[in-house]
């Protein structure tokens, strides 16, 4: 059983087709990349796929659960944890509050638990404590440090790794980052690639939009190409580099000349 | 450290025992019964304050029905008290319980929206019960409202007197903002603020959103409730009167004042609305002007009150503009 | 009986009307909600009763009055209260109006006392309307809230600044870049709202041959849980919800009991809020 097998996922907004027919699957320990112009359904996809966009039709069975008409939180509790595209980050929290959000569906302490609090409160907290340092280590000096301070005063950059950081946190078997990299530098970007590969060595499948086209050739091991809402092309990263639908996809919606 | 961020905890337990301790002092230092009677007064919109804050405050949520859980509260705790004979401590936490239910009961129905219409609602809620109570004549006398509440009784001895009321309503008070420093510091506090900052984002980080607002109203309205109790059997006298949109709004006014979002605000806020009035003839004649007044004032220039979280109200700032109904992730 | 009954309701409802379409007007425009419309309602109530009360004016002079004042009440309102704050979200707007609205009614307290104020009568006279009794005065009334909306349709459709409003209504930044001053347009909008409550209190004074300090509160609520039915943008919406309020009022009062005449509007507006919050006419709305 493949770990998401997504099959004719249609959506409509007001008469625009956003995703037409789109099936494919994601095996586990995998980096999929997913591309194509602006508009091409891309995030739509991934708003499927997380329960803030219900399809119109088509199924999606993550490990053979069914997805839809599941809320948001019922499906990070599955396994399935995303980042946004505008990077959405609690503003007044700090860093490490984020990461601990994330791990709030592996902790037990409810209302009575937080004004009694028994021992077991504790440990528990500390743990928490204790495994999210682990993740913010992950981002090296970025957020470490600034662990108490409150998210809006990260750089953009580090918003994004802090959004990782707490999707990380919930303990996915599948991560969708949506443009990681955006507003990086090509330095900063090689160290996110470098991130998605440890993740992925450490049992997650992430599936990735970005339009950095150098992280996506370097990062994926298969890339989808979406286009008009439709899936034009999957493969290897040289496949699809090399594939006419795509290049013609990316030229123009006139479709390639010479 | 920032004022919003200042909550009682095992490190600074010196600073708050002596404030407690100075509390505690306060009847023996100012004897007049008029401060005494201020004091009392300033007690129980603490309590009001702090558990709006619970959902105004920590989960940005728009309440505007508290005053009616107020009410809940004190004509439970009068009815009880006046038909069944029952004694304080069991009208208290009645008083209590039967708020929360309500509170949950309109929870459930209502948060699944928010925004205006969460609002709107909410006052719709306030209102019906106002007029439910004024008109349930077999059950709450109606517009006569209930007289005759004896004053709060536990173990045999009678508060009476001003002196006692204080006492009383300062443990009240220590029991609310033990119970609120333990929530806010804690997990369920965490995603309070986590649901407040970005629902959404909330959600798809693991955070059963509804069923935590759903908590935080029935918090909220337990000690809204247990106001309410203290109120009765102080006043001695419960007329559904007291429990209007107009007491929401003085309510939110001290929150928002003292500042949202924070341990200090609601506590702050409502000690200085309760006295400001009292400072001169003039003020107390005209306490509406003047709580509309410092109410204008705090938004225009400093959202965040004395004490609160800066950026629950404004959002994004000046940039902010209202978002069109669409699909929620963009 | 009962169809006199429908009268009443149908007058009284066309004064909810006129309140709810100044919260459509604002909304519309502005997208803001303001909490003080009751109060401003209030206070045109008064100048009403001060011009036909005690200056002994006759009384489209004391309705004249109670709208301008209530017109240049909103027209300060929206220049001191909303403007700064425009670009902020819709939170801090609201909250000065609860603010405004807690001055207001104090003020008016302080001035006029909590007492109800008696306003004298005009028209007493009753005739008969295809078989149903019905006072001048309700025609009166009737017949002037709807010569308000059909000039208020006039002006939105057939007159420069109504045009601008709609623009602006439509897309704030677009008929901005077309040249629409619309702070301008703004203030006019709150304003005219204002009129509207204003005139809407200054009709209510006369059929009730009363105004007091409280007036506003459970009228603005009212006007609210009436544009509701329209979703808050509909002006059709907004007298569709006043009349329908008004209506159920009068028969609730005469068929269940005349106590729970006020939780009609608030049971109408929560069912509306539960089941199809953009209301019955209204498309999908901006959320605030």
């Amino acid at each position: 059983m493949s770990l998401l097998e997504v099959s004719g996922l249609s959506v409509t907004f007001g008469g625009l087709a956003a995703l037409k027919n789109v099936s494919f699957s994601l095996e586990d320990r995998e980096i999929v990349g997913l591309i194509g112009p602006n508009g091409a359904g891309k995030t739509t996809l991934f708003n499927c796929l997380s329960g803030f966009q219900a399809p119109d039709e088509g199924t999606m069975r993550f490990r053979g659960t069914v997805l839809e008409r599941r809320s948001p939180d019922r499906i990070a509790a599955l396994g399935l944890a995303r980042t946004f595209q505008t990077s959405r980050i609690f503003r007044r929290m700090s860093v490490l509050d984020h990461v601990l959000i994330g791990l709030h569906r592996h902790q037990r302490a409810g209302f009575w638990a937080a004004v009694a609090r028994p021992a077991w409160v504790a440990a528990e907290e500390a743990a928490a404590r204790r495994r999210a340092l682990e993740l913010l280590a992950l981002f090296e000096d970025r957020l470490l440090p600034r662990m108490d301070d409150f998210a809006d005063s990260l750089s953009y950059a580090n918003r994004r790794r802090l959004e990782i950081a707490r999707a990380l946190a919930t303990g996915p078997t599948l991560l969708l980052l949506d443009e990681p990299t955006a507003g990086m530098n090509p330095h900063e970007s090689a160290g996110i690639v470098r991130l998605i590969q440890a993740i992925r060595d450490l049992g997650v499948t992430v599936f990735l939009i970005e339009h950095d086209m150098k992280v996506m050739m370097n990062a994926s091991d298969r890339i989808v190409v979406l286009d008009h809402g439709e899936k034009i092309a999957e493969g290897r990263p040289d496949e699809i580099r090399r594939d006419e639908n795509v290049v013609a996809a990316y030229m123009g919606r006139r479709g390639a000349r010479a | 450290m920032a004022l919003y961020a200042f909550v009682p905890r095992r490190e600074n337990r010196l600073l708050w025992g002596g404030a407690l301790a100075a509390a505690l002092l306060v009847p023996a230092v100012l004897r007049s019964e008029y401060v005494l009677n201020t004091a009392v007064l300033a007690g129980i919109y603490v309590i009001l304050a702090a558990s709006l804050n619970i959902t105004n405050g920590y989960t940005g949520l728009f309440s505007f029905g508290h005053a009616a859980f107020y009410g809940i509260g004190a004509y439970t705790a009068a009815i009880l008290a006046t038909r069944l004979g029952w004694g304080f401590a069991l009208t208290l936490p009645a008083a209590g319980v039967v708020a929360a239910l309500f509170g949950a009961a309109l929870a459930l129905i209502t948060l699944r929206l928010s925004g205006i219409f969460l609002a709107l609602v909410t006052i719709g809620f306030q209102e019906i019960t106002f007029l439910v109570t004024l008109n349930w004549i077999a059950l709450t006398r109606g517009p006569m409202g209930i007289p005759g509440v004896p004053p709060p009784a536990l173990g045999g001895y009678e508060f009476r007197g001003n002196t006692g009321y204080y006492y009383l309503i300062l443990a009240l008070d220590v029991l609310t903002l033990f119970v609120v420093a333990r929530v806010v510091t804690s997990r369920v506090g965490r995603a309070f603020v986590a649901i407040r900052e970005d629902e959404l984002a909330a959600q798809a980080s693991g955070l059963p959103t509804f069923r935590l607002k759903v908590l935080a109203f029935v918090i909220a309205t337990f000690f809204a409730g247990l106001a309410g109790a203290f109120f009765a059997h102080h006043a001695r006298f419960v007329s559904a009167d007291s429990f209007r949109l107009d007491e929401t709004f003085i309510i939110l006014t001290m929150l928002i004042v003292g500042g949202l979002g924070s341990f200090l605000g609601p506590i702050v806020g409502a000690v200085a609305l309760v006295i400001l009035p009292e400072v001169s003839r003039v003020l107390a004649e005209y306490r509406g002007v003047v709580y509309g007044l410092v109410l204008i004032a705090v938004i225009l220039f400093r959202p965040e009150g004395v004490a609160g979280v800066p950026g629950i109200i404004q959002p994004r700032g000046l940039l902010a503009r209202a978002r069109p109904a669409r699909e929620p992730v963009a | 009986m009962l169809l006199s009954q429908v009268v009443n309701g149908l007058t009284q409802g066309s004064l909810y009307a006129l309140v709810a379409i100044g919260f459509v007007i604002i909304f519309g425009t502005m997208n803001l909600v303001t909490f003080a419309h009751g109060e401003v309602y209030m206070i045109g109530a008064f100048v009403g009763y001060l011009a036909l009360g005690v200056y002994h004016v006759p009384w489209p002079m004391a309705l004249a009055s109670g709208m301008a004042a209530a017109w240049m009440l909103g027209s300060v309102i929206e220049k001191t209260a909303f403007r700064p704050l425009r670009a902020t979200g819709h939170m801090p707007p609201l909250l000065i109006t609860i603010g405004l609205s807690i001055i207001l009614k104090d003020l008016a307290v302080v001035v006029f006392g909590a007492e109800n104020r008696p306003v004298p009568s005009v028209y007493g006279t009753t005739v008969q309307v295809a078989g149903v009794p019905v006072s001048v005065l309700q025609l009166v009334i009737l017949g002037l809230a709807g010569a308000l909306v059909v000039a208020l349709r006039v002006l939105l459709h057939s007159t420069k600044i109504g045009r601008a409003m709609r623009a602006t209504a439509q897309d704030h930044e677009a008929a901005y870049a077309m040249g629409v001053n619309v702070n301008r347009v703004f203030n006019i909008a709150f304003a005219l709202a204002s009129a509207l409550g204003g005139a809407a209190g200054v009709m209510v004074g006369i059929y009730y041959n009363t105004v007091y300090p409280a007036m506003g509160g459970t009228a603005g609520l009212k006007g609210f849980a009436a544009c509701i039915f329209g979703g808050l943008t509909s002006i059709p919406g907004a007298i569709l919800g006043g009349l329908i309020i008004g209506v159920v009022e009068n028969l609730t009062v005469q068929f269940v009991a005349s106590g729970y005449r006020d939780v009609v509007a608030f049971a109408v507006m929560v069912l509306i809020l539960l089941l199809r919050p953009q209301g019955l006419l209204g498309k999908r709305l901006r959320t605030v």
